[in-house]
C-alpha cells in the first residue's frame, strides 16, 4: 500500500448537512443543516442529494467567508451511477473537479488526492466532498424502498446527508499529518446484505499496513474510526486484532455512532459515503479541537459493489483508506 | 491463511439468530391469510348469488387491494420485516412488488418510469409463470392421448 507523510495540510473548515433519521440520532444537534423530509420539498431523491451536496459545500466555505469561485478544485464522489450527484454539483463550480468513487470510502480517497495536492503546493484552496442518500442508495444497489422483503439483521441503513471539507495550507486547528492508499481486496464476498463484514477485512489491512509502515502501536492514536463497518463488521475487525495480540480498544465506528442502533431501527448500523465524514466532521473534530484527542486515524471503508457484476455472480471487491488527523 | 482467519470470524458473527422465530411467524400470516380468505369465501357464497370461480378471484383481487394500499401509506414494508414470507410468498408479495416499483420510479414519469419499471420485480414471475403452465399444457395434453380426463 501507498503511506504518504504531509507536513502542511490543515483542516481549515467543514460543512455538514443531514437527513431526518440522522438528525434523531445521537449526533443530530452537531450537523450544520439538517433536513425534516428527505424529498426537501423537490422533485426527486436525486434532486434533493444533490442540493445537500451543494448546501454542504457552501457551508464550509460561508464559515471563512469564501465563494464558491475561490476554491481551486473540488474532489468529490457519491454512490450514483457516473457519480451523477458529483458531476451535477460541479457543474455549478467555477473551478476543476476531479470525481472520485471509492463507494463508502470515497470521503478519505478524495480528502487523501486532496492533501497531496494541498502538500505539494500545487493548490491552495482544495474542497472535498462527499454525499449519500438512503433513497438513491436504495434503488441504486437494492430494492423499492416500498418493497416489502425482509431485510436481513446484518444490512446496513444508507446514511442521508453530505459532508464537505476544505483543506488548506494555512495553519488550523486541525492537520492532517499521514495517510494511506488502501489495497482492494477480492475475498469472494457475496452477500448483499452484509456489507459491514465484507468490510472489515480491507479496514483491517488498511490499518495493520498503516501502523507497520509508521512504525506506530495502535495506542499511538486516541481512536481509530472506521467508516461504516456496522456492529457485525467492528466486532471481526476487533476480533482480527485480537488474535494479533493488539487490543484495539480505541476503535469507533461511524456507523455505530451516527444511529441509536436500539432505538432506530437501522438494523446492524449506519452506511453510505456520507456516514465516515458526518461523524468525523462533527463528533471526532470536536473531540480533536477540545482536547479529549490528540490523534485519530480515520479509516474510511468501502465496498465496490455493482448489482449487475453481483447478479452474474461475481463478488463483491473491498477498500479502506486511511488519514491520520492531529491537533495542531 | 489470512482470508481463512477472516471467514472463521466472520462466521461467528453472521450466522441468522432467529430462524425458527422466522418460520413460525411466517406460518402464523400465510395461514392467517388462509383464514381470512375462506371467510371471505364462505361469507361471498352464502349471501351472494356468484359463481365459484368468480369468488375466487374476488378474493385474490382482496388480498392484491389490501396489500397495494398498505404498500402506498408506506405500512406493508413493516409487516414484510415482521412476517417474512408469510406476506411474500401469497399474491401480496406479487401486488407489492409491483406498486413499490411504481411508487420507486414515479420520478422517471410515466413511460421510462412507472411504465417500464412496473415489472422489473415481478416480471420473473409472469415469465416462468407463463413458461411453466405452457409446460403443464403439453403434459395434459401428452396425458389426454392415453386417455387420462382431470
Amino acid at each position: 500500500m501507498l503511506h504518504i507523510n504531509f507536513n502542511n495540510v490543515y483542516v481549515s473548515s467543514t460543512g455538514t448537512v443531514a437527513g431526518r433519521k440522522e438528525k434523531e440520532g445521537p449526533l443530530g444537534d452537531l450537523f450544520d443543516k439538517t433536513y425534516s423530509d428527505n424529498l426537501h420539498g423537490l422533485k426527486s431523491y436525486e434532486t434533493a442529494e444533490a442540493q445537500m451536496m451543494k448546501e454542504a459545500n457552501s457551508i464550509a466555505l460561508n464559515k471563512l467567508g469564501m465563494k464558491l469561485e475561490d476554491i481551486d478544485i473540488l474532489i468529490a464522489g457519491d454512490l450514483n451511477n457516473q457519480i451523477a450527484c458529483s458531476s451535477k454539483v460541479s457543474g455549478l463550480i467555477n473551478s476543476s473537479f476531479l470525481g472520485v468513487y471509492g463507494a463508502c470510502s470515497t470521503s478519505m480517497l478524495a480528502t487523501l488526492t486532496g492533501s497531496i495536492l494541498v502538500d505539494k503546493g500545487i493548490a491552495n484552496n482544495v474542497l472535498v466532498s462527499s454525499t449519500s442518500s438512503f433513497a438513491t442508495a436504495e434503488r441504486q444497489f437494492r430494492y423499492p424502498i416500498e418493497y416489502g422483503g425482509p431485510k436481513k439483521f446484518t444490512t446496513t441503513y444508507t446514511v442521508t446527508g453530505s459532508g464537505a471539507m476544505l483543506l488548506k495550507n494555512t495553519p488550523s486547528e486541525i492537520k492532517i499529518t499521514e495517510g494511506t492508499f488502501g489495497q482492494t481486496f477480492d475475498t469472494g464476498w457475496t452477500n448483499v446484505n452484509d456489507m459491514g463484514s465484507a468490510m472489515s477485512y480491507a479496514a483491517y489491512n488498511t490499518i495493520k499496513s498503516h501502523l507497520i509502515n509508521f512504525n506506530h502501536h495502535a495506542n499511538y492514536y486516541d481512536a481509530i474510526v472506521t467508516g461504516d463497518l456496522s456492529s457485525i463488521g467492528s466486532k471481526i475487525l476487533y476480533d482480527m486484532f485480537k488474535e494479533d495480540g493488539i487490543d484495539l480498544n480505541n476503535h469507533l465506528d461511524c456507523g455505530n455512532l451516527i444511529f441509536d442502533i436500539e432505538k432506530q431501527n437501522v438494523f446492524a448500523g449506519g452506511s453510505g459515503a456520507a456516514c465516515c465524514p458526518l461523524v468525523t466532521y462533527t463528533k471526532i473534530f470536536n473531540e480533536l479541537k477540545n482536547g479529549k484527542y490528540k490523534r485519530v486515524l480515520v479509516v474510511a471503508t468501502g465496498a465496490l459493489h455493482d448489482p449487475i457484476y453481483v447478479f452474474q455472480k461475481k463478488s463483491i471487491p473491498v477498500i479502506a483508506h486511511a488519514v491520520t488527523f492531529e491537533r495542531s | 491463511m489470512e482470508e481463512q482467519r477472516y471467514k472463521n470470524i466472520t462466521d461467528k458473527y453472521t450466522k441468522s439468530p432467529n430462524i425458527f422465530k422466522n418460520y413460525l411467524l411466517a406460518f402464523v400470516m400465510g395461514a392467517g391469510m388462509g383464514l381470512l380468505g375462506n371467510l371471505e369465501f364462505d361469507l361471498l357464497m352464502r349471501f351472494t348469488n356468484l359463481e365459484r370461480t368468480l369468488v375466487m378471484s374476488i378474493i385474490s383481487v382482496t388480498f392484491i387491494l389490501i396489500a397495494s394500499l398498505l404498500t402506498g401509506i408506506g405500512q406493508y414494508k413493516k409487516l414484510g420485516q415482521i412476517f417474512g414470507a408469510g406476506l411474500f410468498v401469497p399474491i401480496t408479495g406479487f401486488s407489492n412488488s409491483m406498486v413499490s416499483e411504481a411508487m420507486e420510479f414515479r420520478f422517471e414519469g410515466p413511460v421510462y418510469g412507472v411504465g417500464s419499471r412496473v415489472f422489473s420485480l415481478a416480471g420473473s414471475v409472469i415469465t416462468y409463470g407463463v413458461g411453466a403452465s405452457f409446460i403443464y399444457g403439453v403434459i395434459y395434453y401428452i396425458l389426454t392421448l392415453f386417455g387420462v380426463r382431470m
